[in-house]
């Protein structure tokens, strides 16, 4: 059985946030909530890395492991989703993820916390596929369409990848024997000289040599 | 004596609201049908049968690696 998967290369993310932007406008997802977002690493020093980052659909859930009201389930392939109307907004999931991704809209009085959102893996919820409830609570259901996560899809340099987990693996590790890896990666010397990517050596200034004034 | 047990059967049945209400672990809220059975709407995914598993599955597997892998098409 299929067991759907994310992995993001941080070697081809260039932190262009179509990914979030995609996710957003698939679900019509309200101001203040985002399913997915970019992390950068080391942000504008050469060499910086990106990723990103939303719910993982983690074998072994934390989310579910702490829920109070055992809101979340797992499907058949492996997608953790959750019961908006079971969910009691208490945000334990949240202390628990390690990836931050339960998202709780406060469009209510007084920053009322209100029930959790977060990624689907584009697989909707408990409600009938496809129905006007599963889009208002918890988005489009691409993946009973046939189709893999709007995220992914829309990636422009195919850093995301979602789909079964097998598939995914194959995909990545092929990129990885065609490109090489670490200062290998296709690019990489060009843009910042390494001997390991075949790049001359830099060259140092003579000894004793005077800069023009 | 019939008095005595007249007011034991009230208590028993007045307490009986008392008693905890079963917390046994349920796993997950799913009530929806599978993946595979499809939403019945026109933006379907041309390809796959609706309702059968393995074409759904096999749409899945061809769809990341048409537009996950352009290995397949550069090399």
């Amino acid at each position: 059985m299929a067991r759907m998967k994310f992995v993001c290369d941080a070697e081809r993310c260039i932190e262009c946030n179509s990914c979030v932007t995609a996710c957003k406008n698939e679900h019509e997802i309200p101001w203040g909530v985002n399913r997915r977002r970019v992390v950068t690493l080391n942000d504008g020093v050469p060499g910086e890395k990106s990723i990103s980052v939303a719910c993982m659909h983690c074998s072994d859930a934390p989310c579910m492991a702490v829920c109070p009201v055992n809101c979340f389930y797992r499907t058949d392939e492996g997608v953790v989703l959750h019961n908006k109307d079971t969910c009691i907004g208490c945000g334990y999931c949240s202390y628990a993820c390690p990836f931050g991704a339960p998202q709780f809209p406060s469009d209510g009085a007084f920053g009322v916390r209100g029930k959790m959102d977060k990624c689907t893996f584009c697989a909707g919820g408990p409600e009938e596929h496809g129905s006007e409830a599963e889009f208002e609570k918890y988005g489009r259901n691409r993946l009973a369409e046939g189709k893999l996560p709007a995220c992914a899809e829309m990636c422009s340099t195919k850093a995301l990848l979602a789909g079964d987990g097998d598939v995914v693996a194959d995909i990545f590790r092929s990129r990885v024997v065609h490109r090489g890896k670490g200062a290998e990666v296709w690019g990489w010397g060009t843009a910042y000289g390494s001997q390991q990517a075949g790049q001359p050596p830099q060259q140092q200034p003579a000894a004793g040599a005077k800069g023009k004034s | 004596m019939s008095a005595r047990i007249g007011l034991l059967a009230v208590l028993v049945l007045a307490l009986a609201a008392c008693t905890e209400p079963s917390q046994e672990l349920h796993s997950g809220t799913n009530t929806g049908k599978p993946a595979y059975a499809g939403t019945g709407s026109n933006f379907v995914a041309p390809g796959w049968t609706p309702g059968d598993k393995s074409s759904w599955l096999r749409e899945l597997n061809l769809r990341a690696q048409r537009g996950q892998n352009e290995y397949n098409k550069v090399n």
